[in-house]
């Protein structure tokens, strides 16, 4: 009997440990290209158009900690984790602008912003362990909305190339566990949306994922 | 006496039965904080409400991380798109590529070296009629006129047409794959309970085949 009691917590305890793995991300959702975006936080400014409104306090932190290198006014409202595929964009009523993209390797999120206006985030894939994606300010090299790897003999649709040697942001299988070579994966109608978002010489911070402190 | 003799084992197989219970519990707690502790996500999200909380506000960097899927696990390799085989290759050698168009990258490309061709000079002297024939117009200054050899340069250099730089892509493609070589957590699932059922069946059946028949 005790022996089956054991047993039957260790069953269970397996479960829950793939459950709470299963929850923080590890599935692959079908690309939803809206997102919940009611606020579940009283303390957030989140308009009617389902954006957050950065306070003075809040700007004056993140620029201070380093997690945006420039002036962002709002972030769209996002309820839930997104999973794998998912993304949002939502570039109604922001007026033209600088667009800027920012890409976080560490939580695997790019995010677009247009004259400091967040329009749209993604889940990323990116280069794996010996395929480092580079980090630091970038450019748009060039756009090819048809690009086809000669290397990797694949499509790669609606390129945007970051660095000479061929690291880009491209249309890709976003699922978990997956790496690159080095580029940047995003969900395809995402990808397309960025595309005609962009422009040669726009700017593209990666954020690296982990820091020099935390290599070494 | 035999009263308190059944009271005693009554006692002792509840003792069993709870410290079964309180070891079943204990496994499951213990599995729930190991997981806890393993996510980063769970650690981080931890040590952003602190840092909200002594802040009096929300950060960017939390709002951000509350819509993240978690950090990539180590070693996420598995599914890499393999470069081409060497014999595929042959075909297209590297540092060929198709992609993206000159103008993008380089700007319009200059106009390729054009060479005028080649006019026989006339000679100075008509002999035939024994007049002078027409001088060439002389040209002021250092050089001019059309060049008459094709192979030297032309003045300030230039020209040509500049070949873009190969391009190596290393990227993985958007394949439509169907499989994935890293089981989903449903299929780990799937398959823990497959097992428990197993090992269920076959204790009962190993159960029920040392007991008398019944009838």
């Amino acid at each position: 009997m005790k022996r089956l009691w054991i047993s039957l917590g260790c069953g269970i305890s397996a479960l829950v440990a793939v459950g709470l793995q299963a929850g923080s991300g590890a599935s692959t959702g079908v690309a939803s290209a809206e997102a919940a975006s009611t606020p579940k936080d009283s303390s957030k400014d989140v308009s009617s158009n389902g954006r957050i409104f950065l306070t003075n306090e809040q700007l004056r932190q993140a620029l201070k900690s380093g997690t945006i290198d420039r002036p962002i006014k709002s972030l769209l409202a996002v309820e839930r984790p997104l999973k794998f595929g998912d993304y949002k964009w939502d570039d109604a009523a922001v007026p033209d602008g600088p667009t800027w993209i920012r890409i976080d390797l560490k939580s695997q999120l790019i995010s677009v912003f247009r004259e400091g206006y967040e329009i749209g985030t993604a889940v990323i894939v990116y280069g794996g362990d010996n395929k480092e994606t580079p980090a630091g300010r970038l450019h748009i090299l060039a756009k090819a909305r048809n690009h086809r790897s000669s290397v990797y003999d694949a499509e790669m649709p609606y390129t945007l190339r970051l660095t000479n040697d061929g690291v880009s942001i491209h249309a890709s299988s976003v699922r978990w566990g997956a790496a690159t070579h080095g580029c940047i994966g995003v969900p395809i109608n995402f990808a397309e949306r960025l595309f005609d978002a962009t422009k040669v010489g726009d700017e593209v911070t990666i954020v690296p994922a982990s820091t020099p402190q935390q290599a070494s | 006496m035999p009263v308190i003799a059944g009271q005693m084992r009554g006692t002792s197989a509840l003792l069993n039965r709870r410290n079964s219970l309180v070891a079943a519990l204990a496994g499951i707690a213990a599995a729930f904080s190991l997981t806890i502790a393993a996510d980063p996500r769970l650690s981080k999200e931890v040590g952003d409400r602190v840092d909200q909380a002594a802040q009096g506000f929300e950060t960017v960097a939390a709002m951000l991380a509350e819509r993240s899927p978690g950090q990539r696990p180590a070693g996420a390799l598995a599914n890499l798109k393999h470069k081409r085989s060497a014999v595929e290759s042959t075909a297209a050698p590297l540092g060929r590529h198709v992609i993206p168009p000159v103008e993008a990258i380089m700007g319009a490309p200059p106009a390729p070296l054009i060479v005028p061709p080649i006019v026989a000079a006339p000679p100075l002297y008509n002999v035939a009629a024994g007049t002078p024939a027409p001088i060439l117009p002389a040209s002021s200054g250092a050089g001019g006129g059309p060049p008459i050899l094709s192979d030297i340069p032309p003045p300030g250099g230039g020209g040509g047409v500049i070949a873009p730089p190969p391009i190596i892509t290393e990227e993985l493609p958007p394949p439509p794959v169907t499989t994935s070589a890293v089981p989903e957590p449903a299929s780990w699932a799937m398959m823990l309970i497959g097992f428990a059922t197993m090992g269920g069946a076959f204790r009962r059946h190993k159960r029920r085949r040392g007991q008398p028949a019944i009838g």
